[in-house]
């Protein structure tokens, strides 16, 4: 395990600025999500940690848990799996980890038995002797997990390791990444807001190529907490109007309404709460949800981004 | 240098693997053979083709052995450079667009081994695929026609084959410099028609044209002295190659991105 240290990280490409000034510390053996709208420079950040793209200037810098610092070549620390990794198609599942954990550093023997170990984990054993041209989507994703962790980094990073996959391909990543968390430090990008909320312990939030908040998500929650009511209301005749009318409320200082849930921010929480539980009482109103000071990450996302 | 090794491995099986190892030296060998083969047939050829009014007589002098190696060469140098620069054309460019290359370069690999390993792999296709078309023509040519000195032929070989590796490994760093595998080919074929014309043009230019030691080899095939140093074009055509090759391991270290050109930006 490790931790990051990024400082004044920039990256432009000609006349346009993808990554402004970018500082930022990964804390060790968290998870860590990057969130942020297309073209925030989610991509641009990782690509630049991982050394594929050159900074235009500033530096990353790794600090293990013995306490050693590593400022150059971070690559032998550091496992990246790409939105859609790429594979020599030609080659078995088998024979491109053993390429790949040979050019970590593995000796022949090594890399083959962590190659076999990785199929394994990532249920890809049966697939393993097949070519990888016939691979699925999710299963590239998880010889691409294979592939990035085959060397034991201390930290990996992925780009948006789920966007591109159905449900079912979804859950097996995502229930792959949950084992590994705690030991080994994780760092993602991905507008997929739920498994953020299920997977990270610390937030980054990112829109055009700047920091827009950050900060360990329990912590992030509670500064906002108190401050909305979501309620769900099984559809009815009058749901709209009566959505509509809930702004009327006292202490209610704005409502977003969208389909069956409103979400209300209010600036005192117990009396906001009595009168709509009062409200929803005398209506009879078929309500299916009530969450109360519990800000949602896509709230939070929203209000941030939209700022 | 290990990891140069791996990546030379996997060259080498992809080269296997996609038949590249046995067709690119079977075209070389088609084009080998089939000059002696023509030429010894040449006269029976034009008579059966009926073109020719009744009783002309064809007399053509009887090629000596060096001139068919020469045409060999010749052959070579047309067809058979067309087919290695097809062949290693996308070498790099193609693996840095579907991102293979920012798969292999995320680990703790030099660029510098990976276009080592390219350009061993890409030699290791040349040096046998010109061997086997070489050793084809001079086997049907000493059968077909009459001896000649195994020292003139090996190292007319040694010398032709200067040229040839020379644009393999241009056609090796055109593909690290430029996007697309086609851009590559042609930038590499329009070099080799360049030295080709300059070589036309000012007679002098052995002292920095590669593509001279065709002329030379087929000087020694013919077994005349060469109206140049050989000696001199064989040691600038190293020194060039070296030259680019090392520019090519320079700018493969200092390249700012390995990633697709269309999706460095976010």
């Amino acid at each position: 395990m490790s931790s990051l240290v990024i400082k004044q990280l920039t990256k432009s490409f000609g006349s346009h600025t993808a990554v402004h000034p970018l500082n930022l510390t990964i804390r060790e053996g968290k998870c860590t999500a990057l969130l942020g709208p297309n073209g925030a420079g989610k991509t641009t950040t990782l690509h630049m940690l991982t050394g594929l793209l050159k900074p235009t200037s500033g530096t990353v810098s790794l600090r293990t848990s013995a306490g050693k610092s590593v400022g150059s070549d971070l690559r032998p620390h550091l496992g990246f799996l790409p939105q859609a990794p790429s594979f020599s198609d030609w080659m078995t599942g088998r024979e491109w980890l053993r390429f790949i954990g040979k050019l970590s550093g593995l000796s022949r023997k090594e890399a083959a038995s962590r190659a076999g170990q990785w199929l394994e984990t990532t249920g890809l054993a049966e697939a393993a002797d097949r070519r990888i041209g016939g691979y699925s989507g999710g299963m590239r994703q998880r010889l691409g997990l294979a592939q990035a962790m085959i060397h034991e980094p201390s930290i990996l990073l992925l780009d948006e390791p789920v966007s591109a996959l159905d449900p079912i391909g979804r859950r097996e990543v995502m229930s792959l990444l949950q084992s590994m968390k705690g030991e080994i430090t994780l760092l993602f990008s991905t507008h997929v807001l739920h498994e953020v909320e299920e997977l990270c312990d610390d937030l980054v939030l990112m829109k055009e190529g700047s920091i827009v908040k950050q900060g360990e998500w329990a912590e992030l929650r509670k500064e906002s907490e108190g401050t909305v009511i979501t309620i769900e209301v099984e559809r009815f005749s009058e749901m709209q109007d009566w959505l509509s009318s809930l702004s009327q409320l006292p202490s209610i200082t704005k409502t977003e309404i969208s389909g069956y849930t409103a979400a209300l921010h209010t600036n005192d929480m117990n009396k906001a709460r009595q009168a709509l539980l009062q409200e929803v009482q005398r209506k009879r109103i078929p309500l299916s949800r009530f969450d109360a000071g519990v800000i949602s990450l896509e709230q939070l996302f929203m209000e941030v981004v939209a700022r | 240098m290990r990891n140069t090794l791996i990546l030379f491995q996997k060259e080498w099986m992809e080269l296997i693997r996609h038949y590249k190892w046995l067709w690119v030296p079977l075209v070389f060998l088609l084009l080998g053979i089939s000059q002696p083969i023509t030429m010894k047939f040449l006269p029976d050829i034009l008579a059966s083709t009926g073109s020719l009014p009744e009783g002309t007589m064809i007399q053509l002098p009887t090629p000596t052995s060096g001139e068919i190696l020469g045409q060999v060469l010749s052959q070579f140098n047309t067809v058979g450079i067309l087919l290695l620069v097809l062949a290693t054309m996308g070498t790099i460019s193609s693996e840095v667009r579907s991102g293979v290359a920012g798969a292999i370069l995320t680990k703790p690999v030099s660029p510098a081994s990976y276009l080592a390993a390219k350009w061993a792999a890409a030699m290791c296709l040349t040096i046998p695929a010109f061997s086997i078309g070489y050793a084809g023509a001079w086997y049907y040519t000493v059968q077909l026609f009459e001896p000649i000195p195994a020292l003139a032929v090996l190292t007319a070989a040694i010398v032709a084959l200067g040229w040839f590796c020379f644009i393999v490994t241009l056609a090796v760093v055109m593909s690290l410099w430029l996007a697309s595998g086609a851009a590559a080919a042609f930038s590499t074929l329009a070099i080799a028609l360049l030295f080709g014309l300059i070589n036309l043009l000012w007679k002098d230019s052995y002292l920095l044209n590669p593509s001279k030691l065709i002329e030379g080899a087929q000087y020694m095939l013919m077994e005349q002295p060469p109206s140049f140093s050989v000696g001199v074009t064989v040691f600038m055509t190293l020194l060039l190659s070296g030259l680019l090759f090392a520019i090519g391991l320079w700018s493969a270290t200092k390249r700012q991105s390995w990633l697709p050109a269309d999706k460095g930006s976010y």
